[in-house]
């Protein structure tokens, strides 16, 4: 499976016209032919791409990522230094985005078709609609320019020898912009996947059963429609969380986080394959290991996923 | 001036130099006291080799030239346009075969050694010469560097090499580095390429990936009373608004470079206490120019190349595109540099009717769709204003009934597709003049430079008499007689026009007001800002 991923990525790259090599003779403002040959020798592209694509594999064999020629720096280091940021504002939104959007959704599917619910649809449907980088800039000119109420940009303040909780309160204060642009949007994807199934779930004979049982509303709302109604939502939060490495490449440039989107955009542009492919890689793994979670989480909301029991 | 003459305004600029006159004093001590604080600065790359005696490119400089010095640095006031710094003078032999430079004495490097002699012999012949992109022209023929004393550098060539060359390009390739650390070591991936020492106003200090770069205050500087700040700190930045923003925000004091895009200046210009400057860029003349394949038949005829000219309309592009921040061209050597440049070459005023005749005449009719022939135009992707000058060249070639094809790339691509396959006709690129034609706009036009090469004329144009003009300058070590073959360049570029420029354009920086000395030389934003202070 990873092996295709590699292998894809490495030959799509490839297909790209320019490599390394002209993307760091741009940079500087031009070389000279002897110049060009002697840094193509030195990354190595002067091999043929077999001969290059056996030496990637064979080196990721040994747990080697490689060397990035964008950087000039080990492809893991990179790595390592930039994830944790994403991972953190990743994370962020998505949780925030999750709470927020079932609470709403469950909202708006408790009585379908009422005022509450179109509000929310119409609301929601807006929010979906609007790019993310037009809605972080929207945030960053009111609260951070109009109102000063939170910085424009950065992980942290520069240089500020801030250390433990007020360093978190830092961070915290510069992830809120960021991670409202992501999570406003995702939040409405959220809603609309929780009212839909809510609204599904209200036509069927169990919850006729449980009315006629004479079950208290909230009861009904909360423990039978919205709970059958999570396993979607469930559903999309994996996928999402994919999407989502992708998705901040925007955001990541914006509010200059240094993060994993902003690295991959810079790996395209300086031809960097050996850091495209480590990011890729790493990005798979993840998405890989966030799917894991999300089965083991169907199994604790639908008891009936507990397959590894042997059917009777 | 008459009783009559004095106007409300009279009364009020004499009040205004009276509140002056007094505030004065007070703001004199501010500039001649070191102001401390920490400038904030914003910068969109990261390059990888941070060296600026290897990678002699702007975007080195901007930080780099902070930490290491050239021997001089370009000047509004100065003789010849410059200004001493590691060098105190400098002189050229009547054969073209020595530069002499005395060394400024005192200078210590960041780590405490003294700055010498054998530093500058070791920078030249070990880095400029056959490392550093510019170097390995401008030092093609050095030969030895002599040094009698620690404060004399004697530069030997072997063949006659121009001082006026060597002089203006002094800025840009003569970075010096210490010897110390660098002896014996793999140049290319000395650590202190990343971690710059130098003798340098700031000392490098940290570099956060991603985030800034930190340099400090070097209370050692040669010039005592400098730098006046504390702290530089560069922070990356790579969105445009984004870095607007945080300037409206105050979280940085400047932005270089036109790191704000020019549609929003207009808007930023009216926030109070930030200043707009097109001033400081005048070394670092960018020249819009239209690169012609000549292997193209149509485009190899110079009744079709003089009917494109026509075709362009430079006001146009002056005020549309760059919004008044650009002039425009009349040759290959920007107005900049007044040394160099003539005005009386060929003009091509916008006639849309003329245009239209030419190739009438050169034996491209009109066909039944109103085209007479079709090109592949190719707009460099480095700037906004190099893709809306694509966009607006097709429309402009469309009025004569030449159909461009506008075909867009990302920079990699872009830098193949003309440079090493020629799959091109027409391509917008956005070379720099830098001080001297020798330097890097000579090679746009001459022929004989293999594919592959950035910046160069890979449009397959051959000219005899150009070449040799070129050639000859380029061993020509009498200033005036070398000034003159390269007048004569830019009347044979213009009258055959291997390619055409159309403007020429500084860059833009944006300021808080709090930042005093600003675009005080001509290469300001890639100077050494040790003069720059911050109003407290």
């Amino acid at each position: 499976m990873l092996l295709i991923v590699i292998l894809l990525t490495f030959l799509l790259l490839e297909s790209a016209s320019g490599d390394a090599v002209d993307a760091y003779l741009l940079s500087i403002g031009g070389g000279d032919a002897t110049v060009a040959q002697s840094l193509r020798q030195a990354y190595g592209l002067d091999q043929s791409v077999f001969a290059r694509l056996w030496l990637y594999v064979s080196s990721l064999a040994r747990f080697d990522l490689g060397w990035s020629v964008a950087f000039d720096r080990p492809v893991l280091d990179l790595i390592f230094e930039r994830l944790p940021n994403t991972l953190l504002l990743m994370g962020s939104a998505t949780a925030l985005s999750f709470g927020l959007g079932s609470a709403l959704g469950i909202v708006a599917g408790a009585r379908p078709e009422s005022a509450g619910d179109r509000v929310l649809s119409t609301v929601s449907l807006i929010l979906y609609a609007i790019p993310s980088f037009w809605l972080g800039l929207v945030l960053s000119i009111v609260f951070a320019v109009q109102l000063r109420w939170l910085p424009t940009s950065g992980i942290e303040t520069i240089a500020s020898g801030k250390t433990g909780l007020t360093r978190a309160a830092d961070i915290a204060s510069h992830l809120v912009l960021p991670v409202g642009a992501l999570a406003l949007i995702y939040t409405a994807l959220f809603l609309r996947v929780m009212r839909a199934g809510m609204a599904d779930v209200w036509a069927l004979d169990f919850v006729l059963f449980a009315r006629s049982k004479g079950l208290s509303r909230s009861r009904i709302v909360l423990r039978h429609v919205a709970r059958n109604a999570l396993l979607p939502l469930v559903t999309m939060l994996g996928l999402q969380s994919a999407a989502m490495l992708g998705g901040s490449v925007v955001i990541e440039s914006i509010f200059a986080v240094p993060g994993f989107g902003r690295l991959a955009q810079e790996a395209v542009s300086g031809r960097d394959a050996p850091l495209l492919m480590g990011i890729i890689l790493v990005s798979a793994v993840l998405v890989i290991c966030i799917n894991l979670v999300i089965d083991l989480l169907y199994a604790a909301l639908d008891p009936r996923v507990g397959a590894s029991e042997p059917a009777a | 001036m008459t009783i009559a003459n004095l106007s409300r305004r009279t009364f009020l600029q004499a009040g205004a130099g009276l509140l002056a006159s007094t505030a004065l004093p007070t703001l004199a001590r501010a500039q001649d006291a070191p102001s401390g604080g920490r400038l904030i600065v914003a910068a969109d790359s990261e390059p990888k080799n941070l060296n600026p005696a290897i990678v002699a490119s702007n975007g080195v400089f901007f930080i780099a030239s902070k930490v290491i010095e050239p021997l001089a640095e370009a000047s509004f006031e100065g003789k010849d346009g410059l200004s001493p710094r590691l060098a105190t003078s400098w002189e050229g032999s009547a054969d073209g075969k020595s530069v002499t430079f005395r060394l400024r004495e005192g200078v210590k490097w960041h780590d405490g050694k003294p700055f010498t002699s054998a530093d500058v012999a070791y920078s030249a012949l070990n880095i400029w010469k056959p490392l550093q992109n510019l170097g390995r022209l401008v030092f093609a023929n050095l030969e030895a560097v002599d040094t009698p004393d620690a404060a004399t550098a004697v530069f030997r060539f072997s063949k006659p090499t121009p001082f006026q060359l060597i002089r203006n390009a002094l800025p840009v390739v003569s970075s010096v580095v210490p010897k110390h650390l660098y002896e014996g070591t793999d140049i290319a991936t000395n650590p202190a390429n990343v971690k710059l020492v130098g003798t340098g106003p700031f000392k490098f200090t940290e570099y956060k990936p991603g985030e800034y770069y930190r340099l400090t205050r070097n209370a050692d500087y040669w010039n005592k009373g400098e730098p006046k700040l504390d702290e530089v700190i560069f922070r990356v930045l790579p969105d445009r608004a984004g870095a607007g923003a945080a300037l409206e925000a105050e979280e940085i004091q400047l932005a270089a470079f036109s790191a704000i895009p020019l549609t929003d200046l207009a808007r930023i210009s009216k926030v109070p206490d930030i200043k707009v400057i097109s001033k400081g860029y005048e070394a670092l003349t960018y020249q819009l120019v239209l690169e012609i394949n000549h292997r193209r038949k149509e485009l190899a005829d110079l009744k079709v190349r003089q009917a494109i000219a026509h075709a362009i309309d430079k006001k146009f592009v002056v005020d549309t595109i760059f919004l008044g921040y650009a002039a425009a061209s009349t040759g290959p050597v920007p107005k900049n540099a007044p040394e160099f440049y003539d005005a009386s070459v060929p003009a091509y005023d916008f006639d849309v009717a003329k245009a239209n005749a030419l190739l009438d005449e050169a034996g491209y009719p009109k066909g039944a769709d109103g085209n007479r022939f079709s090109l592949k135009l190719r707009p460099a992707p480095y700037f906004n204003e190099t893709k809306q000058f694509g966009a607006y060249l097709r429309q402009a070639l469309a009025a004569i009934g030449i159909d461009a094809q506008l075909v867009n790339a990302d920079s990699a691509a872009h830098q193949k597709a003309v440079y090493t396959d020629h799959d091109f006709d027409l391509a917008v690129a956005p070379p720099v003049f830098r001080g001297d034609p020798a330097i890097s706009t000579t090679i746009l036009v001459k022929s004989g430079t293999p594919a592959g090469v950035p910046f160069s004329n890979q449009g397959g144009y051959e000219n005899k008499e150009l070449d040799d003009i070129i050639a000859k300058a380029a061993e020509t070590v009498d200033t005036k007689a070398r000034t003159d073959l390269y007048k004569q360049f830019q009347k044979l570029v213009a009258a055959d026009l291997p390619l055409i420029n159309v403007a020429e354009w500084g860059f833009i920086t944006v300021a808080r007001d709090s930042v005093l000395n600003v675009s005080n030389n001509p290469r300001w934003a890639v100077s050494s800002w040790a003069d720059t202070a911050l109003q407290s």
